[in-house]
């Protein structure tokens, strides 16, 4: 998005900018696709190593019509789904216990400052140790991607709480589990949203790699096992078609978040709608 | 703006680039990869003597070990890999899917055990979605013999699949013997060990393809056509190591145990090669029947042809 302030005081620009937006990014997608088709006919690599984007859409639409597409994200989803519950609910137990006890607090810190940088993947190997070879270590993997980011964002919501609101709770007299409810998490509000943004971007990073480190094969598997499906058996226009899936959810994924911080806190002006200055 | 532009066009030129290189020729270097496991010892043995440097003067030979068969595929799509040495069901997946490579020839015939070490499993129909199967991947010759079972049995070729769990070899054995998974599929020497290690066999993969090729030695046509000498000559030595495999095992096993960096001795390598369930050989036995059950089940799209225009022209 940019600031571009469609008034008639600013002369309008010719050229690429002043294009439609869609139209602009029809532009862009035809230019790719053109070149990738082009490059294809013009070399003769072979379809293994590079398909052409035809292969490509057919095995999407092959992928998405039997339903092993669909099946290997929906397995995928609901994984990310609990691992995200899970790591939610953790994150906000740790949030409230580290605003009660001080103790908490600094071990919290700790184990987010250490853990938090980590790629969570690098934990697939304990996990298996601990859990065995079944969805719990992925799950484990998962929400260890998630819980350290949204943690983190709550926290620094509940200490950047305004102080005049935490005083007037002081006054009133509430009892702490109020002051975290009434008072902290209204006022953290914008900084979950953004910890759950991210936590989601690293969840669905981290199940994509885990999957596909894991490797069960078979029916009941999600994408990152589509992808290594697809390459055991040297279906590469599925390797792509699997990899554009991964790429398409990750979006939807991200707009959802984005539609309903849009519907949340944009709306009740906790936070701003983002611009950016470019051009 | 310059930036974008400059950054579309580079994006637009990364593959017309990127591929190019990948493709280049080594020139006159030779790069042979394997799989780990016994199936491989006669191109370790040729390895270990230098009979395809000894055959073709000048010739700089690289020898890898890999532990998937995909990534072999892949490095001689890539053109890293010259010749590969794998199992023989990805071999005809790779050749259904357009991969043109031809054989240099067959290594081994093995009998290929299915092992537990779980005391509820008796057959086959024990294993589900929470007791996995081990596989080095779901195209291997361990896979598809599972699947001629389970449609046998169960009446289903893709019963099993959902309990596959890919993972080499070394890493399934201890996997097994540790109880992580109730099942392993192997070869030698990985599946003698678990039984050494009290493992209990449900079936053998004789009683259910009978003799079967497992490890082969292939190379893409193009390089057949471009040096037909050196895929001789990798040919010739595969022969030579098949005749010293039989003839003289004990000095066989010797050169292995040299080759393995210490970690199995001759008497480790002697008592293997005197395994029945391991026949080196450069005949090519049970292809058809598995090539007709990968395509009755959905895994070849078209016929493999009969064994003989499987060969590498050369």
């Amino acid at each position: 998005m940019s600031l571009v302030i469609e008034t008639d005081a600013v002369p309008r620009r010719r050229g690429w900018r002043s294009l439609p937006v869609l139209l602009r990014r029809a532009i862009q997608l035809g230019l790719v696709l053109g070149g990738w088709q082009f490059y294809i006919q013009r070399s003769d690599v072979s379809p293994l190593i590079f398909p052409p984007p035809g292969e490509v859409f057919s095995a999407l639409w092959r992928g998405w019509s039997s339903g092993a597409l669909a099946g290997a994200t929906w397995t995928t989803l609901k994984l990310l789904g609990i691992s995200l519950l899970i790591g939610v609910v953790l994150a906000f137990v740790f949030t409230v216990l580290a605003r009660v006890n001080s103790f908490v607090d600094d071990a919290v810190e700790l184990a987010t400052s250490m853990l938090n940088p980590l790629p969570s993947v690098a934990m697939l190997p304990i996990a298996i140790i601990w859990f065995g070879l079944n969805v719990n270590s992925l799950i484990f993997v998962v929400v260890n991607a998630v819980v350290w980011p949204v943690t983190l964002n709550i926290s620094t919501g509940f200490r950047t709480a305004n102080q005049t609101l935490v005083n007037v709770g002081r006054v009133l007299g509430l009892s702490w589990w109020r002051m975290v409810t009434d008072v902290l998490f209204p006022a953290a509000l914008p900084y979950t949203m953004t910890g759950l943004k991210t936590g989601l971007g690293y969840g669905w990073r981290t199940i994509i790699a885990a999957e596909l480190v894991f490797g069960i094969s078979g029916s009941k598997s999600g994408l990152g096992n589509y992808l290594n499906d697809a390459r055991y058996f040297l279906r590469t226009d599925e390797v792509f078609a699997g990899i554009i899936s991964v790429a398409v959810i990750g979006i939807v994924l991200e707009a959802g978040f984005n539609w309903i911080e849009h519907r949340t806190i944009v709306r009740w002006g906790m936070k701003q709608a983002t611009s950016t200055i470019d051009d | 703006m310059i930036a974008r532009r400059t950054l579309l066009a580079a994006a637009l030129a990364a593959p017309f680039v990127v591929p190019e290189r990948l493709r280049a020729q080594a020139g006159e270097r030779l790069t042979i990869a394997v799989l780990p496991g016994l199936g491989y010892a006669p191109l370790t043995l040729a390895k270990h003597a230098g009979w395809i440097e000894d055959a073709i003067p000048g010739l700089k030979i690289n020898w890898l070990e890999i532990a998937s068969s995909a990534a072999i595929r892949e490095g001689m799509l890539s053109g890293d890999i010259d010749a590969g040495a794998g199992s023989m069901a990805p071999f005809l997946i790779g050749r259904d899917r357009g991969f043109k490579v031809g054989l240099i020839s067959s290594l081994t015939i093995m009998d290929l055990l299915l092992l537990t070490n779980d005391p509820t499993v008796k057959a086959l129909r024990d294993f589900d979605n929470g007791k996995k199967i081990a596989v080095t991947a779901p195209d291997t010759n361990q896979a598809f013999v599972l699947r001629l079972a389970a449609q046998q049995t169960l009446g289903d070729a893709k019963a099993l699949d959902g309990s596959f769990l890919a993972m080499p070899h070394p890493d399934a054995l201890q996997a097994l013997v540790t109880n992580q998974i109730a099942g392993y599929m192997g070869s030698p020497p990985f599946q003698n060990e678990a039984i050494k290690r009290g493992c209990r066999m449900l079936l053998n993969s004789r009683d259910i393809v009978g003799p079967l090729t497992f490890s082969v030695c292939f190379a893409l046509d193009t390089y057949g056509k471009k040096r037909p000498a050196n895929v001789r000559a990798i040919r010739e030595a595969i022969g030579k190591g098949i005749a010293l495999l039989k003839s003289q095992p004990e000095e066989a096993a010797k050169m292995l145990a040299a080759e393995s960096g210490g970690r199995q001795t001759s008497e480790d390598f002697t008592r293997l090669l005197a395994d029945p369930n391991t026949t080196f050989t450069d005949e090519l036995v049970g292809v058809p029947k598995l090539a007709e059950f990968m395509m009755s089940s959905g895994f070849l799209r078209g016929d493999a042809g009969p064994p003989a225009g499987m060969m590498l022209k050369g």
